[in-house]
């Protein structure tokens, strides 16, 4: 079975609002927005919030319709550093964070596209753990999981983290394993938190 | 046998996360300081709390005292949750204090007892006449640089503050403090007479600049001394908690 299908079919066999991490190589990344986006959250007609720590929003969105993903049903947390790369247009569709620092601020958007929507039965991916792990310590991440993961389960709403296996500290694999229901490995082993 | 203490009711924000942090809700009739430096958040907070109240019926009165309210209504945010209906209908009030002052003959520079009195009681039969059960004064440290001493700033708050809380009115007076400053009001008067204390403020951190609120006191509730993260949105004021690795990892 392919990458893609293959992650569909896990996730849907989850239960609703789960916390999930994919670990994935940089090769598995178009597959996984694919199996995530496409497959999965298309299916079940569920409205995403895209969190994107790494490629800007106004780069990224190229990139989803190349894959066959239509990014209007998508809604964006924008927290690539702003300023490197132009300051891109507020509106709908996505929201900006000017730093992948301020965590606080990237929970405050997702509530905010939360309420925007219907606030109930949404998936939030965030894109990725990595980066974030980049700007922020072990500890603050850990914090900030703790905060949002619950906020998120309490709306119903099903959260998707991804995660570079390469780079990837033993520490990050260890934040992943507490705070997510299942950790799943795209296209390869899956391992149970 | 212990006496049981009745629990106070509560003046609901309508923002969710500050109605969590109080337990409900801001206790009825309080006079609460809402105190920050510019930029942080105060009027949009303030007013978000007169327009959930005039949605829920409840008539609100907004005190403008250094900007024209017109020019403040310009310059809202556009709440989704905001109608001009509410103020159509007269649930939701904007009074210029220049006006008020005007009409009492107090268009000076500093105002003495008698003439507080008078402003005083011109705000209490405003509140009377609305059926207003809350009040927002915007700034209240405006009012207070036209009292000479710190006595006459104690004697009109604690008066505006009975009047109001006689009336049932559950109020709200802004109050602006410089920033980085180590107290809660500019005169230092204003925080120990108010019933509570919510602290609006700016974090910065690692280049970062936060906005943040922490309630400091409030009597009649238990609730949260926490410092929290808020955001401006057209869904109105929301709030998270700061992260408190963040914090310890290089604020200001």
């Amino acid at each position: 079975m392919a990458v893609a299908e293959r992650l569909a079919s896990e996730l849907e066999a989850l239960p609703p609002a789960s916390p999930v991490a994919v670990q994935m190589s940089v090769d598995a990344f178009p597959e996984v927005l694919r199996g995530v986006l496409e497959l999965f959250a298309a299916r079940r007609e569920l409205p995403v919030i895209y969190v994107t720590a790494t490629i800007p929003s106004s780069r990224l969105i190229p990139v989803l319709s190349g894959l066959g993903i239509d990014p209007s049903r998508l809604s964006f947390v924008d927290c690539a550093p702003l300023m490197m790369v132009g300051s891109g247009k507020e509106g709908q569709q996505v929201v900006y964070v000017e730093s992948p620092t301020m965590l606080e601020n990237i929970m405050l958007k997702i509530d905010f596209l939360l309420r925007r929507t219907s606030g109930e039965g949404e998936l939030v991916l965030i894109d990725s753990i990595n980066t974030l792990a980049i700007h922020n310590s072990t500890w603050v991440l850990a914090e900030f999981l703790s905060i949002l993961l619950p906020i998120l389960e309490a709306k119903n709403a099903s959260t998707v983290i991804l995660a570079l296996e390469e780079p990837a500290s033993q520490e990050l694999q260890s934040l992943l394993q507490h705070f997510c229901a299942k950790v799943l490995r795209a296209g390869g082993e899956e391992g149970t938190a | 046998m212990p006496r049981r203490v009745e629990e106070r009711e509560r003046c609901p924000t309508g923002v969710d996360a500050l109605d969590n942090i109080l337990y409900g809700g801001i206790p009825r009739a309080n006079t609460v300081l809402l105190t920050g430096s510019c930029g942080t958040g105060k009027t949009s907070l303030a007013l978000e709390f007169l327009i959930h109240g005039a949605a829920a019926g409840e008539i609100g009165l907004f005190i403008s005292v250094t900007e024209a309210s017109s020019k403040l209504l310009e310059n809202i945010i556009p709440y989704d949750f905001f109608e001009d209906m509410l103020i159509k209908k007269g649930r939701l009030v904007f009074v210029d204090l220049p006006v008020i002052y005007e009409k009492l003959g107090l268009e000076k520079t500093e105002l003495n007892p008698e003439e507080v009195d008078l402003l005083v009681n011109a705000i209490a039969d405003l509140v009377r006449e609305l059926s207003a059960v809350r009040l927002v004064m915007d700034s209240v440290t405006s009012v207070c640089y036209k009292l000479r001493s710190e006595e006459m700033i104690r004697d009109f708050i604690l008066k505006l503050g009975k009047v109001l809380s006689g009336q049932g009115c559950t109020s709200i007076l802004v109050s602006e403090i410089a920033p980085g400053a180590q107290r809660y009001s500019m005169y230092g008067v204003e925080e120990a007479i108010a019933d509570g204390i919510i602290l609006m403020d700016n974090l910065e951190r690692r280049g970062d600049l936060l906005r943040t609120l922490q309630v400091i006191k409030m009597r009649g509730t238990t609730h949260s001394r926490a410092k929290y993260v808020l955001d401006l949105t057209a869904e109105g004021v929301l709030l998270v908690p700061l992260l408190k690795g963040g914090s310890s990892a290089g604020a200001a």
